[in-house]
């Protein structure tokens, strides 16, 4: 569904196009349809190949466009070093995480041997995923920041960006203890885990809606 | 264990919704904030806008006036005067062989002043700017420059009607005259072109002279520019986009569009 409802807000963008031309906002709806793809694809991949699919090729492509978008929408220079930090941000904790889980990759990339990455699955997962939301968390709360200290405020509804942060929001933070916890959920109360599993899917259609009303409500300025 | 995990996330969601709502609240006293300065700010603009018009229309009043007081003190006047002196002298005079050619003399300077009074009131009426076209007020100044023989100036107007009000036809005809004058003063010009035109709906209006031109960035920068300044001003005033360039040794074009 949700690579469904990617393609579908995708769809909207390049029926919206003229009103994205002359921004950034032009490249979002091939990054949505391309993410769409992505996520259908990842269905193709199963166990350990799944995690190392999303943490080399999807989570890099999802959040660095992500804090590319929002630093070439800034207003001004003095929030790129905010957006440049998240980038640096995002970069050492590859390199943590491909520290921390040094004998992992060694055995996976060097040795070849794909099914030890299972004993970690759960932290290995937890932790990329929770960093970068953290991490867009802050460059969410900047481009707030951003509007609510410019006139931009008074007509946010027509600032596309605004529509992909509420989105971003909704799905992201809400989804943030789910994602912390869904290892042990699905281990010890698969009826609480299912339940958690429906809501992100809820809330990750909301996003995408909220990406569609963006798209329609926009206006340049 | 199962209870305690429900109160986490119950916890974690409770406090996310709560942030959410302060943070709205907190978004909506900042937008009416920002709204009642934004209202502020644009009574304040049309207050400027209407002093400035004020202000054009006063100076095309004095224009006017001045106009007015120099014909009949330069010219009616003393041609009143010669006429009072032909009396005066035709009166002494014991010539009555010439008397005739005298009161011919007389007359012919009498209408000649006629004619300039007629000349007056039509400066008069024509500076009632609501009862004529932007392009005949505009033709009426070529017409100065044209006597003034300083230099050549062409006006080319392929407008379908004139859709002007008087704010858009004072500012407009304002500008114009500000920048001839400009040209006439320090551009050592030899031709003036206006041109009157439409374009994508827009109403266009080119002033253009091949004179010295000028560096505007350096003009501006100097601070000297208060005619440049009042020419932005009141394109502002009628929402009109402003666009001056200037190359030295080329000439300066002022387009104006609405």
């Amino acid at each position: 569904m949700p690579s469904a409802l990617a393609v579908v807000s995708s769809l909207v963008g390049f029926y919206n196009y003229r009103k994205l031309k002359g921004t950034y906002w032009i490249t979002f709806p091939y990054y949505l349809f391309f993410q769409g793809f992505l996520d259908n694809l990842g269905g193709y991949f199963n166990g350990s190949w799944n995690i190392l699919y999303y943490t080399f090729i999807v989570y890099p492509y999802l959040y660095l466009y992500y804090i590319w978008i929002f630093k070439k929408n800034a207003v001004s220079s003095s929030y790129n070093k905010i957006y440049n930090i998240a980038f640096l941000l995002f970069f050492v904790n590859y390199i943590i995480l491909l520290l921390l889980y040094y004998n992992n990759f060694y055995n996976i990339f060097i040795l070849g041997n794909i099914d030890v990455i299972h004993n970690d699955i759960s932290s290995f997962d937890i932790y990329l995923e929770n960093n970068t939301k953290i991490i867009l968390f802050i460059i969410i709360i900047t481009y707030f920041y951003e509007i609510i200290s410019t006139s931009k405020i008074l007509y946010f509804y027509q600032d596309l960006q605004f529509w992909v942060c509420l989105g971003l929001i909704l799905f992201e933070l809400f989804t943030f203890p789910y994602n912390t916890f869904k290892f042990y959920l699905f281990e010890n109360f698969k009826d609480l885990g299912t339940k958690m599993f429906y809501i992100e899917k809820a809330l990750c259609a909301l996003m995408y809606f909220s990406f569609i009303t963006g798209f329609i409500c926009m206006k340049k300025r | 264990m199962y209870e305690k995990t429900i109160i986490i996330f119950s916890t974690y969601f409770i406090l996310f919704l709560a942030i959410m709502v302060i943070g709205l609240f907190f978004f909506i006293v900042q937008y009416r904030k920002t709204k009642k300065q934004e209202i502020l700010e644009k009574e304040m603009t049309a207050q400027r806008h209407a002093k400035e018009l004020l202000s054009t229309r006063l100076d095309i009043q004095q224009k006017t006036m001045t106009e007015i007081g120099r014909d009949l003190h330069d010219n009616i006047g003393q041609k009143l005067t010669l006429a009072s002196i032909y009396t005066q002298q035709m009166s002494h005079n014991e010539d009555f062989d010439n008397i005739e050619a005298k009161v011919l003399e007389l007359t012919n300077l009498l209408n000649e002043t006629l004619q300039d009074i007629r000349g007056v009131s039509k400066t008069l009426i024509n500076a009632n700017i609501e009862n004529n076209s932007l392009s005949d007020l505009i033709k009426n100044e070529c017409k100065k420059v044209e006597q003034s023989k300083i230099c050549k100036i062409e006006f080319k107007d392929e407008l379908s009607k004139d859709n002007f009000n008087t704010n858009e036809k004072l500012v407009l005809l304002r500008i114009s005259q500000e920048f001839i004058q400009n040209s006439l003063k320090y551009a050592n010009c030899s031709l003036i072109s206006i041109y009157l035109y439409e374009k994508d709906g827009k109403t266009y209006l080119t002033l253009k002279d091949n004179g010295i031109g000028f560096d505007v960035a350096q003009y501006q920068l100097e601070s000297k520019g208060i005619g440049l300044k009042n020419m932005k001003n009141r394109a502002a005033i009628i929402n009109a986009k402003f666009n001056l360039e200037s190359q030295q040794g080329v000439g300066t074009s002022l387009t104006i569009i609405l």
